[in-house]
């Protein structure tokens, strides 16, 4: 609905839709300070009865050549910050995603792989939720990073160590029989 | 009386009756916080002018120290004759939006405030005409003003580079500008520097409206860098007011209504510090921090409270 006026004092007049009951964060190139006062709004409006769930917390979408943009997380840290309370989050690293799997499907973790190319999403999921582990150095983490967690004396760190590694997902052809 | 900050936790006693003059009389100066103090929306805290009035009439100077961003000084001067204090000096007050302006100019320009605006880099900010007006009047040049920027074509001769991101309160924010932002931060001798920490404000009707630090913590996300802050509870604004005019902060009180930034303010500036009860924070905050058991905590507890500021104009002479 189109906010009355230039000012956030007019757009906290704005009429809130009263059937909301949640405030969904996802990936937003039009995000801006109007929407994040309206989450904010309906935040305050229903405390503990108006959901915050956030997609993700991925900080960065690279593009190509290196460059990148900002992520989902930044906008759910901002709505978080201004809310003063955290979001709930369905993506990587968090478990829902793999639970949504496992209730229609029929999987064993411990016959299941989890393959990803990032340390901090992929393969601590995958680590969480009891699956082995392959890191594909196709995409954002590297070996290097691998090492520099395995080498340090904190637990949590341990987890985003991958059980295997392949150069590439193409590397797997030679084990599948014809 | 209690003595000042350094030491023991504050107590959190309503000052009245005795109490009132034995705290206010050998102070020199005040420091008030501006929304939530001296006014709340468009309306002046009922007795707030005359407290001012009287303060002057007994030669203690008063100044004004607000986290908010969105208004140069002579916005407030405006606002504070607007609202019906009388006698306020522009030079004694202290906005975010300034002391920002004052902070870049000495890490960008050493100081000196190069008044040509060459040398140096620009600045991009993330923020209002009149976050943008402090940090031009300090002799800064703006990114995106007066080079085509945006237009999609880069003019001959490199443009200066962006030395740095400034967040402030924006209610223009859009992803765009998060990444433009992220853009220019890529550069390590980028700063990037926040006005204020606060993460929301009251509007009059008891809603909030998003504040800086809400829009910084997306800028300190998708740059992976963490901003320097220039406003309360950090020092530096208070640094500016001792440089402009020293002041002895065993002789200064600071009066806030958010626990969070002023109170702590004070603390850290060594400062005795009154909160008053017209603003954002409660009593029962403040008692909940003074119960609690983190060391952090008891920083945020005030001295003295008061239900609103015209308390405190008993405790001065006739």
């Amino acid at each position: 609905a189109a906010l009355p006026g230039p000012a956030p004092s007019d757009w906290a007049q704005a009429p809130l839709d009263p059937a909301v009951r949640a405030v969904l964060v996802g990936f937003d190139e039009h995000f801006s300070y109007a929407k994040l006062c309206q989450a904010l709004r309906y935040l305050l409006r229903g405390g503990p009865d108006c959901l915050l769930v956030g997609t993700n917390r991925d900080h960065r979408l690279p593009l190509e050549g290196g460059t990148g943009i900002p992520g989902t997380g930044c906008l759910v840290k901002a709505v978080e910050t201004a809310a003063q309370r955290e979001a709930f989050i369905i993506g990587k690293p968090n478990r829902y995603m793999f639970d949504c799997v496992v209730s229609e499907f029929d999987i064993d973790p411990a016959r299941t792989i989890m393959v990803g190319d990032r340390l901090d999403t992929d393969i601590l999921m995958g680590n969480t939720c009891g699956l082995t582990t392959l890191l594909t150095l196709t995409g954002v983490s590297t070996l290097d990073e691998v090492k520099g967690h395995q080498e340090s004396s904190c637990p949590a760190r341990q987890n985003l160590v991958p059980d295997y590694y392949v150069d590439s997902i193409a590397d797997l052809l030679p084990a599948l029989g014809d | 009386a209690e003595p000042a900050a350094a030491g023991g936790m504050a107590s959190c006693r309503r000052l009245s009756g005795a109490g009132l003059r034995e705290v206010l009389g050998p102070a020199q100066g005040l420091l008030f916080d501006c929304d939530g103090v001296l006014w709340a929306g468009e309306r002046a805290v009922p007795g707030a002018p005359e407290l001012l009035e009287r303060l002057r009439r007994s030669g203690k100077t008063a100044f004004f120290v607000s986290n908010n961003s969105r208004r140069s000084v002579a916005e407030l001067e405006r606002r504070f004759s607007r609202l019906g204090f009388r006698g306020v000096r522009a030079e004694h007050v202290f906005s975010s939006a300034l002391c920002s302006a004052l902070f870049l100019r000495q890490r960008l320009l050493g100081g000196g405030g190069g008044g040509d605006g060459s040398g140096g880099g620009r600045v991009f900010v993330l923020g209002g005409e009149g976050l943008r007006g402090e940090v031009r009047d300090a002799g800064l040049r703006l990114a995106g003003e007066g080079e085509g920027e945006g237009a999609g074509e880069p003019l001959p001769g490199a443009a200066e580079p962006v030395r740095a991101v400034l967040v402030g309160y924006d209610d223009q924010f859009t992803f765009a500008k998060l990444a433009q932002a992220c853009g220019y931060l890529r550069d390590p001798q980028c700063l990037l520097v926040a006005t204020d920490p606060d993460p929301w404000h009251p509007l009059s009707d008891g809603q909030r409206t998003p504040g800086t630090g809400s829009l910084t913590a997306a800028v300190e996300t998708a740059s992976g860098r963490k901003a320097l802050v220039v406003g309360k509870p950090n020092t530096y604004m208070f640094d500016c007011i001792v440089e402009r005019f020293g002041v002895d902060p065993s002789r200064t009180l600071m009066v806030g209504d958010r626990l969070e930034t002023d109170i702590l303010f004070g603390k850290n500036c060594g400062l005795s510090t009154i909160l008053t009860l017209t603003g954002v924070s409660r009593l029962e905050e403040a008692q909940a921090y003074m119960a609690s058991d983190s060391a952090a905590a008891k920083d945020l507890v005030p001295n003295y409270y008061v239900d609103s500021i015209a308390d405190l104009i008993p405790g001065l002479d006739e």
